[in-house]
């Protein structure tokens, strides 16, 4: 169930509804099954990694935060991120890995067939990975406390409004949410309802009707002419920020409508006078996500190196982001080339 | 070395850093307050301060420098 079907469009009314007549106490069980429901409804063999990587994540952040010595809370933290992790990577970048690998013994003389078919992702695997990485690291710097309850953290990974596309949101800003679930407001129902209908306006108007002629250009680009490449090629941000920001919004929506808010995605990006301040307006959950837990660690590792330490965990950092929206090397190239981009403004601007 | 003296060199760290002719701050101040103090920038700050006070800060200590405030905490902690 998408939030842009009928379905959704009744389920959701009953569900408010429902929301408000459980007593306080029941709510956070409530919500984590609408999102269990939610989730098991579009796939539910697969629902599984998500238990897995939610009981990882419980029982790591659990043993980080009752250890005394720091030696043994980076051994939790280390392996608790690399547990997590590991699902991501064999979903997402099986076929990738092997081919290169496959491509290296073809190179050697080994004749194996290529990787055709992608293996089948875990919906939303991208997004809870990177909150359950999250959560173990500001639990080991002490920035958040380790949550006792099992249903606020499961609830945390798996909440329906975000978790198939995102914001990528935070144990600091979830965990108090969750523990204070009061009725909805009729201020929060009307914010709410509206946020989500301009979602629904960017989505389903802008970003889904642009799709249709982009797609149309960018499936045949060697029988366009210039002009026509040029303009799909303008119009293709345009696209990307509709679908993007529009679902935002409707996550946005209905989580005021539950009375709970959450990170919004965009700031007016198009009115970004610099590539980093352009980062700054785009994608905030994510980009904020690899600033805290990639580039800074990274860039801090390598102050001594001054600049170089900058351009260096920039440069990796994107590599990163673009690895993440997709595998393949253009996703590589695209990451690389952004991460060049800033590293000149950070080269030219020291 | 006392608060006042500490954010007065912090002043002249971060001025120095950002490029901005002189920098108010006070305890509350945070990276949001200051035009220029970004993470790009937010390390070199953090360089200058360790190099300027002859400290060292880990890694995980850096999560905790979200104030002004907390920086001093943090150097009159390493300098006692």
């Amino acid at each position: 169930m998408s939030f842009t079907s009928f379905q959704f469009l009744w389920v959701f009314p009953l569900f408010i509804l429902l929301y408000n007549l459980v007593a306080e106490r029941y709510r956070t069980l409530l919500l984590l099954m609408a999102s269990y429901l939610f989730y098991l409804n579009m796939q539910p063999v697969l629902f599984i990694m998500l238990l897995v990587v939610t009981a990882l994540t419980y029982f790591s952040a659990h043993y980080i935060s009752h250890q005394d010595d720091e030696k043994k809370q980076i051994l939790g933290l280390r392996i608790g991120v690399i547990s997590t992790l590991l699902p991501l990577i064999f979903f997402k970048y099986f076929t990738f890995l092997a081919n290169i690998l496959i491509a290296s013994l073809h190179l050697c003389g080994l004749e194996i067939h290529p990787l055709t078919s992608n293996l089948v992702l875990p919906i939303g695997i991208s997004f809870y990975t990177f909150m359950a990485i999250g959560y173990l690291v500001d639990v080991f710097n002490e920035e958040v406390d380790f949550e006792p309850s099992y249903i606020s953290v499961s609830l945390f990974l798996s909440f329906f409004p975000y978790i198939l596309s995102g914001p990528i949101e935070r144990a600091g800003n979830m965990f108090g949410q969750f523990k204070n679930l009061k009725r909805s407001t009729w201020n929060g129902l009307v914010t709410g309802l509206k946020l989500m209908l301009w979602g629904y306006f960017m989505k389903l108007c802008i970003a889904d009707r642009l799709a249709l002629y982009n797609d149309l250009i960018f499936n045949s680009i060697s029988n366009r002419s210039g002009s026509t490449l040029t303009i799909a090629s303008l119009l293709y941000p345009i696209q990307v920020y509709a679908d993007l920001g529009g679902y935002t919004l409707i996550v946005m929506g209905i989580s005021n409508c539950l009375g709970i808010h959450i990170i919004p995605n965009f700031n007016r990006p198009f009115l970004a006078t610099s590539i980093s301040e352009f980062w700054r307006r785009w994608h905030i959950s994510l980009i904020k996500w690899l600033t805290d837990y990639i580039f800074t660690p990274l860039s801090f590792t390598l102050r001594s190196w001054k600049i170089w330490g900058v351009i260096t965990a920039l440069m990796l950092t994107f590599f990163i982001s673009g690895i993440w929206h997709g595998a393949s090397f253009c996703f590589v190239f695209w990451g690389l080339m952004q991460g060049a981009l800033l590293s000149f403004e950070a080269y030219t601007n020291p | 070395m006392e608060r006042e003296a500490i954010i007065k060199k912090l002043q002249s760290i971060i001025a120095e850093v950002v490029k901005l002719e002189k920098v108010e701050l006070t305890e509350d101040s945070t990276a949001n307050d200051v035009k220029g103090w970004d993470s790009l920038s937010h390390i070199a700050i953090i360089a200058q301060i360790e190099e300027s006070f002859g400290i060292k800060f880990k890694l995980r200590e850096l999560a905790k420098l979200k104030k002004v405030g907390s920086i001093i905490d943090l150097i009159i902690k390493k300098q006692e």
